[in-house]
């Protein structure tokens, strides 16, 4: 048996050139097994979207290996006599399923909320062990909404997706950037204090607005953060409530802006570990009483 | 004087912010004091990885902190008696694993020290500074001993590791002795100094156990692994350890400072995973 020549084809761009003549080539050599009436090219339009080719085999009268052959390549089987409704009930159902599994997000493709709450467990253990502190950070895109109306929702989704992108790309590799829900994005920091979780939000927040100043929508981000220390008895519940509250301040305090525990500043002064009157005090002990 | 298994012995570490101001001698010679005093008296090698109480006594464990934390060995096992009439809990010198303890291993450390019976005192001898071990075992004792000399590094040192534990564990409970000092004028000298700028920044006062006046004797005992106030118990230095050791059997007895102090309700819950 011989397998015929792919057909030459004029691409319009690379890829559909690449996906055409490899679909094209499939389905010659598909026809030069099954002979010439067994195969059909059909146009499926799920939903809204474009057109989706599907490819369709008619494997009666054939041998028994060549059928299960076949069936391993496919995406669906279809037996005569089957309920096709039934079929597609069921796999809706555990396609259904399925996303209550998944960890990620389907627009963004980031981490989901899901993943969120089972990682943040995983990483207060984590410090619990270590030593560690874990820092969360909440960030919320102020004016989200407007995008939605005045530019409809399929901006609102691009607008998402590349901000979702900028957030993980500007992260480091052992951050985790979840999409919470809407227009929130929640990141664990493993191994980070609340200050350099600070010094990164301001960077983040920096980068979102050189994204944002040419939008025609005025869009700004507020961030909420908080630190776990493994001395401090929190759960996860509390930590994700505590930064939340932090994210509600920013909101509250005008938006397009940075909350976090006021405890911070503290330590920001212990940095210095001994001030510089402190310092003078101590060296002062041959001139004192 | 009699133990007492039942009451809860006097913890306390002997710690200081800087390096080579006399804590470990500090240590054994208050140990072999109380123990001349009738405690019951254990000193717990908390350097973890530079341990040399065992060095000053001269005695060599077989077993030490180390193979507890690793699961080789029960703390009865290691615990052994030493010179000057107390036990000794060693810890291993130079074992890169123990000088960098995960958090975890340190509260194992602490719930293995605070599950020992049948001791009137329990002495920790931390390393020096502000590392997260030192940090904790400084919030496992209710009492803090600082240990500063005369030198100015050692004074902001201690300082400054009390400026962190109570800042971020809002500890307030440390007792200083200035070692190697001149006389009492000088050691008074240099607490009071100290004193009064933890007053004016920190917003607390700190308590002195006395000073330990410097002898000629002292650079002999150590060469000769012996606790001093074991060689020389009519030396200054020796008449100095008993009025420390008289003021630390005091914390025993009931009274305002005796207790709720702080940081003591958070290290003695003792997590173990």
């Amino acid at each position: 048996m011989t397998f015929p020549e792919p057909m030459p084809t004029t691409p319009k761009t690379k890829k559909s050139a690449k996906s055409k003549s490899s679909g094209a080539r499939k389905r010659q050599c598909l026809n030069a097994i099954l002979g010439e009436n067994r195969t059909l090219k059909a146009w499926l339009r799920p939903g809204k979207g474009s057109p989706t080719e599907a490819f369709v085999i008619l494997a009666d009268g054939l041998s028994s290996k060549d059928r299960e052959f076949l069936a391993s390549t496919a995406d669906l089987v279809v037996d005569p006599g089957e309920d096709l409704i039934g079929l597609i009930a069921r796999l809706k159902r555990e396609n259904r399923q399925l996303k209550s599994l998944s960890l990620s997000d389907d627009l963004t493709g980031l981490y989901n909320k899901r993943f969120f709450s089972i990682q943040l467990e995983i990483e207060m253990a984590r410090a619990r062990r270590t030593g560690l502190p874990c820092s969360l950070t909440i960030i919320d895109f102020d004016n989200f909404k407007e995008i939605n109306d005045r530019l409809g929702h399929d901006e609102g989704d691009r607008f998402l997706i590349q901000m979702g992108g900028l957030i993980r790309e500007k992260l480091r590799p052992t951050d985790f950037v979840c999409r919470y829900g809407g227009d929130e994005f929640a990141v664990i920091m493993p191994a980070t204090s609340l200050l350099d979780a600070i010094g990164i939000a301001k960077r983040l927040r920096e980068f979102t607005a050189h994204f944002t100043w040419k939008m025609a929508v005025q869009v700004s981000a507020s961030f909420g953060l908080a630190a776990f220390e493994p001395s401090n008895p929190m759960n996860a519940e509390e930590f994700f409530k505590r930064t939340d509250s932090e994210l509600y301040r920013a909101k509250k305090a005008g938006k397009n802006r940075i909350s976090y525990p006021a405890q911070a500043s503290t330590q920001a002064r212990q940095r210095e570990a001994v001030a510089r009157d402190e310092r003078e005090a101590l060296f002062s002990l041959e001139t004192s009483a | 004087m009699t133990t007492n298994p039942s009451k809860s012995p006097i913890i306390a570490t002997v710690t200081s912010g800087k390096g080579g101001v006399g804590k470990t001698f500090v240590t054994v010679n208050l140990a072999a004091t109380l123990a001349a005093q009738g405690r019951k008296v254990l000193v717990v090698d908390c350097d973890l990885g530079l341990a040399n109480v065992d060095i000053m006594l001269g005695v060599h464990p077989r077993l030490s902190l180390k193979d507890i934390l690793f699961g080789n060995a029960l703390p009865e096992d290691v615990i052994i008696p030493v010179k000057g009439g107390f036990h000794l809990l060693p810890a291993c010198s130079g074992v890169r694993e123990m000088a960098q303890l995960l958090y975890e291993k340190i509260q194992i450390v602490k719930t293995v020290v605070l599950s020992l019976e049948g001791y009137d005192v329990i002495l920790l001898d931390t390393g020096a500074g502000i590392a997260e071990t030192v940090l904790q075992f400084n919030l496992l004792a209710p009492r803090n001993i600082v240990v500063l000399n005369r030198e100015l590094t050692s004074i902001t040192d201690a300082y400054a590791m009390m400026k962190v534990l109570h800042q971020v564990f809002g500890r307030d409970t440390f007792s200083l002795i200035a070692n190697s000092v001149a006389d009492e004028r000088d050691g008074e000298k240099i607490f009071h100094h100290i004193d009064g700028i933890c007053r004016r920044f920190l917003g607390f006062a700190l308590d002195y156990l006395g000073p330990v006046c410097r002898d000629e004797a002292v650079p002999k005992s150590i060469l000769r692994q012996e606790p001093l106030v074991l060689a020389d118990p009519g030396s200054k230095t020796s008449a100095c350890f008993g009025r420390i050791a008289g003021a630390v059997s005091h914390w025993g007895q009931p009274g305002p400072r005796g207790q709720a102090i702080p940081g003591t309700e958070v290290s003695a819950r003792g997590v173990l995973h």
